[in-house]
């Protein structure tokens, strides 16, 4: 009996469910879009998180509400295809990734040119604008810059009997690397398993390509020529950054073909690497608690990988106007600053960069600048899928012992052959 | 009852609600894996969606990095179900002895937080279980190569092994419990009769208990299986990401990425559709347990 | 009725089942427990003191899963979205396993291993089409989408798992409840739900397990907070930049904690099931 009165129970719960969860609910994507309205598709994370918070402004000086949404990292490189390439009309504002949706943002996808939908006195206040420009056609506004930054042990650079030791063995002083020699021979140096390893490279797919890219761009290499349209996967600055990749992730700890750059924070913080490669939004944390033991310095090379979400309008969007003014917004003097100071992310204003407030909150914002005109994207419409392939080619050269050269080849020649940069 | 065609009627309109619900929401989806099967849809490449028949299943029969996660992934789904079953069975049985010989109310008690201990891994969400795994076997912060002063990385060197623990770890306690559940719905008579006849535990649980069970047994691993093989992904992403080097790249794995990171829809709905026919390989052989049972 | 006659076994035999679960269950939980000692240590300590007891007791980790990371409503939306796919999959599961045991039809097979069938498209597959057919329903970040979408992919599971619990029931007591003039429904509710009990209790606890734990759902259907599941918030702990180890093992507790109590409370019933025979 007790079980049969539970059955009829259990027969409302969905009704129940359905009902309560469906009034729980915020709106649903069927509302027919008003202008005072926008919709901004974004990816959760530390500046979205500033753009929701500081958004009140935005609603107040315009009257019109920012409905930001969140989607999952790992589904929003097909929402963002299916905005701006399939033309899906749900949002006024995308957000892409700088460094890596560069390419075929501006060659593969439909968005509006914001240059006919922005002010001109505010768009020259953009550092960089050119690298988000086709011709005189802008497709999007970088709502922060980040990039990579070289952190090091500086206690271990500061200890006067370390850097006897090392001037004995090299006849020369213990500095900051300026080349990517010295900085294997500081990496040498300091490769002391099992309690300190000389360097750090997340060798999970995603975490290691990104230390190729800085590599391939600091010697001067990308992995597609804009002009001709080829891939450029087997130029000499191709090998020697395989070459390097060989010989730093020697140096590294154990455990490292599974890991990936959260865990070279992690083993930085805790003394067990001497040195690696990553976004400098990590300073902040390592200033915080360990300023003396921490120290960053420019990435040896040419250039560095650009990070950003780039701001763009769909061609399809239900209410361009809206994200105009949005956008508008997002890259103003106010909300720049206010970006800035709560992020710890470089502002993209060449006026906000100047602001005493800003320069302070940024610590090493003389370094920063150093490096912000040497920015690079990857010059490739299809980044997915080749960084999966630059991935297999790292591991030829580190787990099959095929050489760098070998490797290069297979990857232009084989595993992509037929492919071109821009598809 | 009324026989033939009304019982028949009543299975129908039994079935129906569940049976409706179901296809309503899969047809499409079904249907379109099989569309796009068949055509080349890459978006970034192109907005054209064109027939190509059977090129896509020409590629993913040649391509070695296909052959070898489908290996890869069968090798796992095998080992890993076999543990689960052995060790799910083994406690369920233990459990529901247990529960059957459990007569102060401490007894009863102590069965209770047992049988809940059990369902933690399972109730536990896949991303928390996999990250707990993978700083338990930290080769520098974690506790297990602390405990035996060494520095193995257990992810890295052998990544497999590893993912197949971790994963058994947490899908053990969906076997233990429909198994348990099965074991408790065996009449007590049947027991008497065994122990009258002399039966000892072994006896009882080869002759009487494993025999009753069978279906459930078999319909509990081809689900596993199935689940295995099409599903197996928080955890390897977490741990190991796939690598080192596609050494662990599973199936499901590979068709996301290939689908969401490659944005090569053709080719992934190919995959897709071979990962329906493998595991249906692999279901339908551990449904055909069942038939074992009877004969 | 029927435990008087049986012979009472050795307590050896006894004492070493239980020794035997109780290792077992010590092993099992290890993992589990790590994670609840490392969400009570701050971020630095769980690094740097591996095999460490907590030295400097914190609740921080947990109060940051309601300050940063929605937990409140993600809680409530949780709740809810586990038990419509209870309601559903128990409700229309056990309905359709009951039919298919006992009185298959033409086709029934055919139905069967459709069902199976739907179980082996992989979730990538699923993602992109069921959030269209969503989009069009207008249900995107409504919660009523993730418990479809879940209860769809249980659904098949549910009935093909019950299906060998109502085949093991003796047809006598049911033939006695129609010849008394009881509808095939009535037979279900009132004689098979009773005596299937063990089978319907542990697919409820497994179908709440299979909506509380789903990820895939609640990050292909909503984009806001207001519609976000526990899940979801835990996958917003690792962002592009940044991973927040302490609120990450927090929040695995955090998720754990209320299956298991629901199990612990379930088990009674489950069990007396069992005892209660017929």
């Amino acid at each position: 009996m007790r079980f049969a009165i539970g059955a009829r129970r259990l027969a409302l719960l969905p009704a129940i469910a359905l009902v309560v969860g469906g009034c729980a609910s915020g709106t649903t994507s069927t509302n027919p879009p008003s202008p005072k309205v926008v919709r901004v598709l974004a990816v959760s994370g530390p500046e979205t998180d500033a753009l929701i918070k500081f958004a009140p402004e935005f609603e107040k000086a315009t009257g019109i509400t920012a409905s930001i949404e969140q989607v999952a990292r790992p589904l929003w490189g097909q929402r963002k295809v299916r905005e701006l390439i399939e033309g899906a009309g749900l949002y006024d504002v995308v957000m892409t990734g700088g460094g890596d949706d560069n390419t075929w943002v501006k060659y593969k996808a439909h968005v509006k040119d914001l240059s006919k939908l922005l002010p001109a006195d505010q768009l020259s206040q953009v550092n960089l604008l050119d690298k988000f420009k086709t011709g005189d056609r802008i497709v999007g506004i970088p709502q922060y810059y980040n990039f990579p930054m070289l952190f090091y042990r500086k206690d271990l650079f500061a200890n006067t009997s370390e850097q006897a030791a090392f001037k004995a063995k090299y006849g020369r002083d213990l500095t900051v690397p300026t080349s990517y020699d010295e900085m294997y021979q500081v990496a040498q140096f300091f490769n002391r398993p099992p309690n300190l390893y000389g360097f750090f490279i997340g060798g999970v797919d995603w975490s290691i390509y990104l230390d190729d890219t800085y590599f391939v761009y600091g010697l001067g290499g990308n992995y597609g020529d804009l002009t001709t349209k080829q891939l450029t996967l087997n130029t000499p600055e191709q090998k020697q950054a395989l070459a390097w990749l060989g010989k730093f992730t020697a140096l590294n700890p154990p455990g490292w073909q599974t890991e990936n750059f959260f865990d070279g924070d992690t083993l930085m913080q805790n003394g067990k690497i001497a040195m690696y490669q990553n976004w400098f939004y990590i300073w902040k944390t390592f200033d915080d608690k360990m300023p003396d033991k921490i120290g960053m310095a420019p990435l040896v090379g040419k250039g560095a990988h650009l990070g950003a979400f780039v701001a763009t309008i769909p061609d399809a969007a239900p209410s361009p106007t809206a994200g105009a003014k949005f956008i508008q917004w997002m890259m103003s003097a106010t909300y720049q600053k206010e970006q800035a100071i709560a992020t710890g992310d470089l502002p993209i204003r060449k006026d906000t960069l100047q602001d005493p407030d800003v320069r302070k909150a940024l610590v090493g914002i003389e370094d920063f600048e150093k490096v912000l005109p040497n920015l690079q994207f990857n010059q490739t419409t299809w980044v997915g899928e080749l960084s999966a392939g630059v991935t297999e080619a790292i591991y030829k050269v580190v787990k099959d012992n095929v050489s760098p050269d070998a490797a290069a080849d297979w990857l232009q020649n084989e595993k992509f052959k037929g492919r071109m940069a821009i598809e | 009852m009324r026989r033939g065609r009304a019982r028949r009627l009543t299975g129908f309109g039994l079935t129906l609600p569940a049976s409706v619900f179901v296809f309503a929401f899969m047809v499409y989806p079904i249907a379109s894996v099989v569309f796009l099967s068949v055509h080349d849809y890459s978006p970034l490449r192109s907005s054209a969606t064109t027939f190509t028949g059977l090129a896509n299943y020409a590629w993913l029969l040649g391509s070695d990095l296909v052959h070898q996660s489908i290996w890869i992934t069968v090798v796992f789904t095998v080992v890993s179900v076999a543990i689960e079953l052995a060790i799910g069975l083994a406690l369920a049985v233990l459990l529901a002895r247990a529960v059957i010989e459990a007569r102060s109310r401490t007894g009863r008690v102590l069965v209770r937080l047992l049988s809940s201990a059990y369902i933690l891994p399972f109730a536990t969400p896949a991303v928390a279980g996999a990250i707990a795994w993978k700083i338990l076997l930290h080769p520098q912060f974690g506790p297990v190569d602390a405990l035996l002063h060494t520095d193995i990385a257990w992810f890295a060197q052998f990544p497999l092994a590893s993912v197949i623990v971790a994963d058994a770890w947490k899908t053990m306690p969906f076997v233990l419990f429909l198994l348990f559940a099965a074991v408790l719905s065996i009449e007590p008579e049947q027991y008497e009769a065994a122990r009258l006849d002399g039966a000892n535990g072994w006896q009882e649980f080869r002759y009487l208990t494993f025999p009753l069970i069978l279906p459930v047994v078999a319909v509990t691993a081809a689900f596993r299986a199935v689940d295995a093989f099409t599903k197996i992904f928080d955890t390897v992403f977490v741990t190991t990401g796939g690598g080192p080097a596609n050494d662990t790249q599973v199936f499901p794995l590979l068709i996301w990425r290939t689908t969401f990171d490659f944005l090569d829809f053709g080719h992934a709905s190919a995959l897709a559709v071979a990962a329906i026919l493998v595991s249906a390989v692999l279901g339908a052989g551990l449904l055909a347990l069942r038939r074992a049972s009877t004969a | 009725m029927t435990v008087a006659i049986r012979r009472r076994p050795a307590i050896a035999s006894q004492t070493v089942v239980v020794a035997v679960l109780v290792v077992a269950a010590v092993a099992i939980l290890l993992p589990f427990m790590w994670l609840a000692v490392s969400s009570l240590k701050t971020e630095a300590e769980i690094f740097a003191n591996p095999l460490a007891i907590v030295q400097t007791l914190t609740l921080s980790n947990y109060a940051s899963l309601f300050a940063q990371f929605h937990f409140g409503i993600a809680t409530v939306n949780s709740i809810l979205i586990s038990l419509g796919v209870v309601g559903i999959s128990v409700a229309l599961g056990g309905l359709a396993a009951y039919g298919f045991s006992r009185y298959p039809f033409r086709g029934s097979r055919l139905l069967l291993g459709g069902l199976l069938v739907t179980r082996m498209v992989t979730p990538a597959a699923l993602v992109v089409p069921l959030y269209l057919m969503m989009n069009a329903l207008g249900l995107l970040n409504n919660l009523v989408s993730i418990i479809l979408g879940i209860a769809v992919l249980n659904l098949p599971f549910v009935v093909w798992v019950l299906r060998p619990f109502f085949d093991a029931l003796p047809h006598e007591i049911e033939e006695a409840g129609l010849v008394d003039g009881l509808s095939p429904l009535g037979v279900f509710f009132r004689i098979a739900v009773r005596l299937a009990a063990p089978g319907l209790l542990t697919v409820a606890i497994l179908s709440f397990i299979a909506g509380w734990t789903d990820l895939l759902f609640p990050i292909s259907f909503s984009t806001t907070p207001e519609a976000g599941a526990l899940t979801s918030g835990l996958l917003q702990m690792q962002t592009g930049y940044k991973i927040y180890w302490g609120s990450l093992m927090a929040g695995g507790v955090y998720l754990t904690l209320p299956t298991l109590a629901l199990s612990f409370a379930l088990q009674k019933y489950l069990i007396q099931g069992m005892r209660l025979g017929y």
